[in-house]
């Protein structure tokens, strides 16, 4: 058999496999979809990427579908996942779904868990899955600047830096080791370092939209470009942020800044005994966090969040939420108090010296104690998954993040935890927070834990943070981010006018509406 | 003159190519352990099942679904010929160390 014929026939044999595993998938068809435009986009896809890389019988498709949220796994199904590893592909793909009508979502490693994780805002939406494209590339040395693909993680990217001996440090979010910067930072997701805030240190992106255009922001589109990467602003308007928690266009690589490694660190944690101290702890951080002495955002835990590793059950077997009480005698017996903040200190010697003595000086006078030389990985570059321990409280699959902003005023944030607690316990859910304070900002980030397993507990879940949504956005609140099946709701807070805009430039980007339909509730009608 | 064109290639193209974390990259299963499995497994977060002699199928269901604390690892991420060699290569490890600690 000559070469030719042998991959016609293969094709052949891939697209009857994938017509028939079409046919099964039929039950979750997108929208406007007819059964056959599916079967052929499968088809189609299958020849195009190779039928191993593409999902679409129910069985395949089950575990894709899983994900913390508290709905019932049909309702955010993917339709298939195609896993392409090339920007070619992603443009022979958008071809194929432009023709057919279906939409794709795309994800960079597909780990949003506790966002939706690999699941899909409207049922029937295709996953394109990114993961096998994970070149590093335009490493500067000089200016500390790289480029990654989707499929890059934070531990491949740090595999590369100290093989290449380049003397950097990364700022991960909790699940490091195996999630992607680019889809993080997509997310405009958090870390631990002075570099916490991704989207303020990516710089330049390429951008696929709809139509198979591919967009260089910044000063990526002037032929021999010099600095792509150095200036992130680029000519007439900025428009990064715009392909960030969006479906205006699908994000093909992503320069980051990276972190010098500092001289010295130092990591300590502040201690609050009561459970309304925590005005007083808000409004002492601020001020050393906006004028920097403090170098990296830090987490404000209430003793619930701490104890998580302890198990729920080994502190309480009563009904409905655990009282604060609870977790408070607990975290006092152990020297700890209502409320802890990690912070760290970086640079020289001589200003870590004198930054840590200021910082304990002002924590003291607030009736804070504070313990040195505690071990936060993440602030120092260390990969680690201890993040997941939060999952012990339980022993569950069930996470939500409700994740509300307040000013950094200790009055808002005291009101904000009144509010949340009085929402969790009418549905009988642990009141958990891990606040990540920015400066003028502090992003209030709730992980809602139950117990998927149990039927009621979910229903009760997934009403308690439309509850929270709602009771946070008429107080005046917004949502830093938010998962699939809460988009629609947590948009309608954010102005109508708001919303509005989204749409029409979603309209101009995407007319077909084949990018991600329902991404911040955004559509094109 | 072949040998310097090869070695100047390996040095060009072996960073990302070698240490990749999607299916076809990973260069062994004590990558996989290593990269992975290792920073809950060997970390006191979920219990290091290096050495005890579990079911393939049951393994295989578990990492494909997840499991409560544990997300699910596709076919893109770890294919299944990789698969099946790292639960081999779990299955045949020495049972640790109590006192070993990872990353
Ligand atoms: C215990 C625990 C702790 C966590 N801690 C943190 C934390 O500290 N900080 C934090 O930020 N998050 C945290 N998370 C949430 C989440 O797991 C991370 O944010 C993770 O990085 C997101 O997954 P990902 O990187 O695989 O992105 P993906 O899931 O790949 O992408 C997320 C979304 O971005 C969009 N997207 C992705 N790629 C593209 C693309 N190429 N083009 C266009 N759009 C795209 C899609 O809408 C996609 O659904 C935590 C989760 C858990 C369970």
């Amino acid at each position: 058999m000559e070469r030719r014929d042998f991959f016609t026939v293969m094709a052949g044999a891939a697209a009857s496999i994938s017509t028939m595993q079409a046919e099964a998938a039929a039950a979750c068809l997108p929208g406007n979809v007819t059964r056959a435009q599916f079967r052929r986009f499968i088809t189609d896809s299958a020849n195009l990427l190779g039928s191993d890389h593409v999902v679409s019988d129910v069985d395949s498709l089950r575990p894709y579908a899983r994900s913390m949220l508290p709905f019932e796994e049909a309702a955010h199904s993917p339709a298939a996942v195609l896993s392409v590893s090339s920007v070619d592909e992603v443009r022979s793909v958008l071809a194929l779904a432009r023709r057919s009508g279906v939409p794709l979502w795309p994800t960079s490693t597909g780990r949003n868990m506790g966002y939706g994780s690999m699941t899909v805002a409207d049922p029937g939406t295709v996953v394109l899955d990114m993961r096998r494209m994970n070149r590093i590339s335009d490493m500067d040395p000089v200016l500390g600047t790289v480029v990654v693909e989707p499929g890059v993680t934070y531990k491949q990217l740090q595999d590369f830096l100290k093989a290449e001996g380049h003397d950097f440090w990364l700022d991960f979010p909790g699940p490091g080791p195996i999630v992607s910067p680019l889809g993080n930072t997509l997310e405009r997701g958090e870390g631990q370092t002075p570099y916490f805030d991704h989207f303020a240190h990516s710089v330049g992106y390429e951008v696929m939209l709809a139509d198979g255009t591919l967009l260089r922001t910044g000063f990526g589109g002037i032929e021999n470009t010099t600095s792509w990467q150095a200036f992130k602003y680029g000519y007439g308007p900025t428009l990064d942020g715009i392909f960030t928690q969006s479906n205006f266009g699908i994000v093909t690589r992503m320069g980051i800044e990276l972190m010098p490694a500092p001289e010295a660190h130092r990591t300590g944690m502040a201690v609050w005994a009561n459970e309304e101290d925590i005005a007083k702890a808000i409004d002492t951080i601020r001020p050393l966090r906006i004028d920097g002495t403090i170098g990296n955002s830090g987490t404000v835990g209430n003793s619930t969040i701490i104890a998580s590793g302890v198990g729920r059950a080994n502190l309480y077997t009563g009904e409905g939420a655990i009282p604060q009480d609870v977790t408070i005698k607990w975290a006092q017996d152990i020297g700890l108090g209502a409320w802890i903040y990690m912070f760290s200190v970086y640079g020289r010697q001589e200003k870590v010296d004198s930054d840590w003595a200021h910082i304990v000086s002002r924590f003291e006078a607030s009736g804070a104690k504070v313990l040195a030389d505690i071990d936060d990985p993440a602030a120092y570059n260390q990969l680690t998954l201890k993040s997941f321990e939060l999952f012990k409280w339980k022993r569950s699959r069930g996470l939500i993040w409700f994740s509300p902003v307040a000013p950094a005023r200790g009055e808002d944030v005291a009101r904000q935890m009144t509010l949340a607690k009085e929402v969790m316990s009418r549905y009988g859910m642990d009141f958990m927070t891990g606040m990540t304070v920015t400066g003028r900002s502090t992003l209030n980030v709730m992980p809602i834990v139950y117990n998927k397993e149990d039927e009621d507990e979910t229903r009760r879940a997934r009403e308690c943070m439309n509850a929270l949504i709602d009771a946070f956005g008429e107080a005046g609140y917004g949502i830093y981010r938010t998962g699939v099946g809460f988009m629609d709701r947590v948009a309608s807070h954010h102005g109508a006018v708001n919303l509005d805009v989204n749409q029409r430039l979603k309209r101009a980007l995407d007319p077909d509406g084949i990018l991600a339909p329902g991404k911040s509730g955004i559509r094109t009608c | 003159m072949l040998r310097i064109i090869v070695l100047f290639l390996a040095a060009v193209f072996t960073p990302s190519l070698s240490l990749g974390q999607a299916a076809g990259d990973w260069q062994s299963p004590e990558h996989i352990w290593n990269a992975s499995c290792s920073y809950c497994h060997n970390s006191q977060v979920a219990p290091d099942i290096r050495g005890i002699p579990f079911e393939t199928e049951f393994a295989t269901t578990v990492v494909r679904n997840g499991f409560p604390g544990m997300p699910p690892f596709h076919t893109s991420e770890i294919n299944n010929e990789e698969l099946l060699a790292l639960l081999d290569w779990i299955k045949q490890a020495e049972k640790p160390d109590p006192d070993e600690q990872a990353p």
